[in-house]
C-alpha cells in the first residue's frame, strides 16, 4: 500500500517546526503527531497558577513520570520515579512543544565549538568530539532562522563574535530596562566587554505576527502576542496554510515498525480517545525531545532491532547532555536612589539583555594551558509573584521565617528592591554516566516503560561554571549591587537537554550520520536536539532550529 | 532561562522532600492521643469564616485556619492569611484530583501532628491553648523537620492564594496584590482559561 504521507514528523517543538514548514511549502504532504494538546494563542495568559505552579502544559508525572537516577554519598547510583520526588524533566507537551515556553535568548555556538577535541584536546572520562559538520555548514542557517523565526539584536564586535553572513539582525533590538546601562558601564571599567543578547522576540510586527508588547510574563508563559518565535508561532501555523500540513495533537506515538529490511513503515500511536492507530509515510523524522526520542527509539526493539531502533551499536541515549553551570543574583535597593532613577529601576516587561562572552575560552593559571569556557546571560528575577515570595521564607540561616517577621521581608523584597540574575552556561561535558534507558518497572498511563535519566556529571564543569560565575559577581560588585551570591553545581537543568542519538561519520560511534540520518535505518532522520554529541556554552534552541532547517534540505532532495 | 533552581511543578510540596517529612521519629515515645470529642474552642473570626466542606472536619478546618494565621497573621504590615481567604483556597486545593492524593493526605495528617503536638507539650487541644501558647507551640513546631516540611507547604498555599487572579475567587479586590504592589501580567485568565477549567476548554476547541 502507498504511504499516505511523504513526511510524517513525531513531536512539534523546535527540531520538528522546520521540518514541517520546509517540506510543506515544497509541496510535499506531512503529518505530525503531537502528544500533548493544542493551546492556541488566545488561550495563554499570565495566570500563575496555570501556566508555573501546576502541570497543565506538562503530563501530570503520576500518568507520565520519569526514573531519575543520582548518586548517593558512596557513589551508588540511587533511581526513583520522579512522581515521589517532584524534580520535573517534562518541558511543554502541547503544539510547539517547549519552544511556547522559553525565554527565546538566542545565541550562536562558535566556530571552536564544533570542533572541541581538536582545539582544547581531551579530558579525562569525557566523550569530547569534533562534530562532522563545521561553523560554517551551519552558519547560513542560523541567517535563515534570524529572518524566518525572527530574531532580535545589534551585533557588536568582540573576540568571540562569530562569523555572520549578514551585518546585523533583521529585527532592532527589544526595549532595555535603565539597569543594562548601568551594566554596560561597570563593565567598561572591568573591561569586560558584555555583548547584548539576541532573543527570538519580535522587536516589529512580521506578517500575521505582532510585535512583543513586554508583558513582563515571556518564559514559562506562553505568547499572547506571537512575537515569540515558538515553532508553533513562526513555523507550524505557516505550515497549516499551505494546506499540505496536518497536526494530530493528543497522539502519542508508541513504536516504529520496520519492515525486516531497515526501514520504518508505519508509527503506530494512541489518540485522544486512547485508541491505537498507525500512520504511514515515506520518511519518518522523531523531534520529541531528546530523551523522549531516545526512549522512542528504545521502546521500538523488533527482531531486526533487538536493542531498539537504530541501536545495533548501542549508542541511542548515549552521550545525554544538559547546560553545566547555575545561577546568581546581587540586588539593588531603591533607598537612596531618586524617585525618577526608582521608576526606571522598577518598570517592568523591558529587557536587561546583556551578556558576558569574554571568557568563551579561559586562558588563566586556574587551569592548564586554554580551556573552554562559557558565557554568562543577565536578567532580572522573574516577575512570578508567589515563586518569589517563596523564596522568601527562610532567614539567612536556612531557617523557616513566619509570623510578622516573612511579612515584613515580602514587603521590603516586593516593594523595595530589584534582584538582577545572572545564569552561568557552560559546556556539560558529555560521559558514560548520563543517559537515558527504558526504566524495567516504571510505565506510563498507557503501559509503556518510560524513560529513566542517568544525571552524572563531570567535575569540571563545576570549575569552569564558578571561574564564571566569579567574573559575574566581580561585575555586580563593581555596579554596588547587595547581597551578591551565586550557586554552581552539577544538577541538571531539564530544559536544556540535548544528545542521546549523536551524529557522527562513525557508525560504531553515533546513531545519526552528518545529515542526521539514522546510519541503521534509510528513512528516518532525527531532527530535535539529540544530534549534539558536545554542547558548546549557550541555550540550544537556535541551533537546534538552524539544524532542522539544514536536515529538511536534505530531506526535501531525498524526496524529489 | 534556567530552571534548575526553580522546578516548577509540584514544588508545592516535594521542594522539600530533602527534608524529613516523615513524623515516625517524632512520634517515638508518643502516646496514641485521647479522645476526639473535646469540646472545640472557637476564636469568634475562626467562627465567622467557616463554610461547610466535606474535606476537613470542623476542628481540623479551624486548627488549620488558626495555624494559618499565625503564620501569616493580619498586622500593622497589612492583610492575613483569612483576607485573602487562605483557608478555602487550601480546599479548593485538597479537592484537586489532579494532585497527588498522598500529598493532599500529607497536609491532612500535618493538622493531626499539629494536635498531637499540642496534646504533647501541654496536653491540651490545640484549640484550647491560649494564642500565646498557640504561637509558641508552632515556633516550637517549626524547629522540628517534619514542622518545618509541613508549614513550609501551608505557607506556599497562603501566598498562592495571595497571589491568585481574583477571578478564582480567594484574593478579593486583590487584596494580596494591592499589599505587595504586584505587577500583574496582561491577558489575565477569562472564567474558561482558569486552572480548573482549562483542560476541558482546550480539548473543545482543539
Amino acid at each position: 500500500m502507498k504511504p499516505e504521507y511523504d513526511v510524517c514528523i513525531i513531536g512539534s517543538g523546535a527540531g520538528a517546526g522546520p521540518v514541517a514548514y520546509t517540506l510543506a511549502k515544497a509541496g510535499f504532504s506531512v503529518i505530525v503527531l503531537e502528544k500533548g494538546p493544542w493551546f492556541k494563542t488566545e488561550d495563554f495568559t499570565k495566570d500563575e497558577i496555570t501556566a508555573v505552579r501546576r502541570s497543565v502544559y506538562t503530563p501530570n508525572l503520576k500518568d507520565e513520570p520519569h526514573v531519575l537516577e543520582t548518586q548517593n554519598e558512596d557513589g551508588k547510583w540511587i533511581a526513583r520515579s520522579n512522581y515521589k520526588t517532584g524534580q520535573d524533566f517534562w518541558n511543554g507537551n502541547c503544539v510547539g512543544g517547549s519552544s511556547n515556553f522559553m525565554s527565546g535568548y538566542f545565541h550562536r555556538m562558535k566556530p571552536n565549538d564544533f570542533r572541541l577535541l581538536s582545539t582544547y584536546g581531551e579530558i579525562e572520562n569525557a566523550n569530547i568530539v569534533d562534530w562532522p559538520i563545521s561553523y560554517k555548514e551551519l552558519e547560513p542557517y542560523y541567517t535563515k532562522v534570524e529572518e524566518i523565526v525572527g530574531v532580535s539584536g545589534k551585533v557588536i564586535k568582540h573576540k568571540f563574535q562569530e562569523e555572520r553572513s549578514t551585518e546585523d539582525y533583521p529585527y532592532p533590538p527589544l526595549q532595555e530596562n535603565i539597569i543594562s546601562k548601568w551594566l554596560d558601564k561597570s563593565a567598561q571599567r572591568l573591561d569586560y566587554n558584555l555583548v547584548p543578547i539576541p532573543r527570538a522576540i519580535l522587536s516589529k510586527p512580521k506578517e500575521k505576527r505582532n510585535a512583543c508588547v513586554y508583558s513582563n510574563y515571556c518564559g514559562s508563559y506562553g505568547c499572547s502576542s506571537d512575537a515569540k518565535g515558538s515553532s508553533r508561532a513562526a513555523l507550524l501555523n505557516q505550515a497549516i496554510e499551505t494546506g499540505n500540513c496536518k497536526i494530530l495533537p493528543n497522539s502519542k506515538v508508541q513504536f516504529l515498525k520496520t519492515n525486516g529490511n531497515g526501514k520504518i513503515t508505519e508509527a503506530r500511536y494512541y489518540d485522544k480517545d486512547q485508541t491505537k492507530k498507525t500512520v504511514k509515510a515515506k520518511i519518518f523524522v522523531v523531534a520529541a525531545q531528546a530523551i523522549e526520542t531516545s526512549r522512542l527509539l528504545l521502546m521500538s526493539k523488533n527482531e531486526e532491532f533487538p536493542n531498539g531502533l537504530s541501536n545495533n551499536n548501542g549508542q541511542v541515549g548515549k552521550n545525554l547532555i544538559f547546560s553545566a553551570g547555575g545561577t546568581g543574583s546581587g540586588q539593588f535597593y531603591f533607598n537612596g536612589l531618586s524617585d525618577e532613577k526608582v521608576e526606571e529601576l522598577k518598570k517592568p516587561g523591558v529587557f536587561v539583555n546583556r551578556s558576558i562572552h569574554r571568557w568563551y575560552e579561559i586562558v588563566s593559571n586556574e587551569f592548564e594551558g586554554k580551556v573552554k569556557g562559557g558565557t554568562v546571560d543577565f536578567l532580572f528575577e522573574h516577575a512570578n509573584a508567589t515563586s518569589k515570595a517563596i523564596r522568601q521564607k527562610w532567614d539567612e540561616n536556612g531557617n523557616l521565617l513566619f509570623g510578622t517577621a516573612l511579612k515584613e521581608k515580602l514587603k521590603t523584597h516586593f516593594t523595595k528592591q530589584r534582584r538582577l540574575k545572572f545564569e552561568v552556561f557552560a559546556d556539560w561535558l558529555p560521559t558514560d554516566d548520563c543517559f537515558v534507558s527504558l526504566d524495567p518497572e516504571i510505565k506510563d498511563k498507557w503501559g509503556d516503560p518510560v524513560a529513566r535519566i542517568r544525571l552524572g556529571y563531570h567535575e569540571h564543569d563545576i570549575k569552569i561554571g564558578e571561574y564564571l560565575a566569579t567574573r559575574a559577581e566581580e561585575l555586580l560588585q563593581e555596579m554596588g549591587a547587595k547581597n551578591i551570591n551565586s550557586h554552581i553545581s552539577g544538577g541538571a537543568p531539564p530544559n536544556l537537554v540535548v544528545g542521546g542519538c549523536r551524529f557522527g561519520d562513525d557508525p560504531k560511534k553515533s546513531v545519526l550520520n552528518k545529515n542526521c540520518q539514522s546510519h541503521e535505518v534509510e528513512n528516518l532522520f532525527i531532527t530535535d536536539g539529540s544530534f549534539i554529541p558536545t554542547g558548546g556554552s549557550v541555550t540550544y534552541t537556535w541551533t537546534i532550529y538552524a539544524n532542522s532547517f539544514r536536515v529538511a534540505e536534505k530531506i526535501v532532495e531525498k524526496l524529489s | 532561562m534556567k530552571t534548575f533552581e526553580n522546578h516548577k511543578i509540584d514544588k508545592r510540596i516535594k521542594e522539600y522532600s530533602q527534608l524529613s517529612i516523615s513524623r515516625r521519629r517524632f512520634l517515638k515515645g508518643t502516646l496514641a492521643v485521647g479522645a476526639m470529642s473535646q469540646i472545640v474552642f472557637l476564636q469568634s473570626c475562626v467562627n465567622e469564616i467557616l463554610p461547610p466542606n466535606d474535606i476537613l472536619t470542623k476542628k481540623q478546618y479551624q486548627t488549620v485556619i488558626t495555624v494559618q494565621n499565625i503564620l501569616f497573621p493580619k498586622d500593622k504590615n497589612g492583610p492575613g492569611a483569612s483576607d485573602f481567604n487562605a483557608h478555602e483556597y487550601l480546599i479548593w486545593v485538597l479537592s484537586d484530583n489532579r494532585l497527588d492524593p498522598e500529598d493532599n493526605q500529607y497536609i491532612i495528617d500535618g493538622i493531626r501532628w499539629i494536635e498531637e503536638s499540642a496534646e504533647e507539650h501541654y496536653s491540651k487541644s490545640f484549640l484550647k491553648l491560649s494564642e500565646s501558647k498557640q504561637e509558641e507551640l508552632i515556633l516550637k513546631v517549626s524547629k522540628e523537620n517534619w514542622g518545618e516540611s509541613w508549614l513550609s507547604v501551608i505557607l506556599n498555599f497562603i501566598f498562592e492564594a495571595m497571589i491568585s487572579d481574583p477571578l478564582y475567587g480567594f484574593n478579593n479586590d486583590s487584596i494580596g496584590w494591592k499589599w505587595l504592589d504586584h505587577q500583574v501580567g496582561y491577558p489575565r485568565p477569562t472564567k474558561e482559561l482558569l486552572y480548573d477549567k482549562i483542560f476541558k476548554t482546550v480539548q473543545k476547541n482543539s
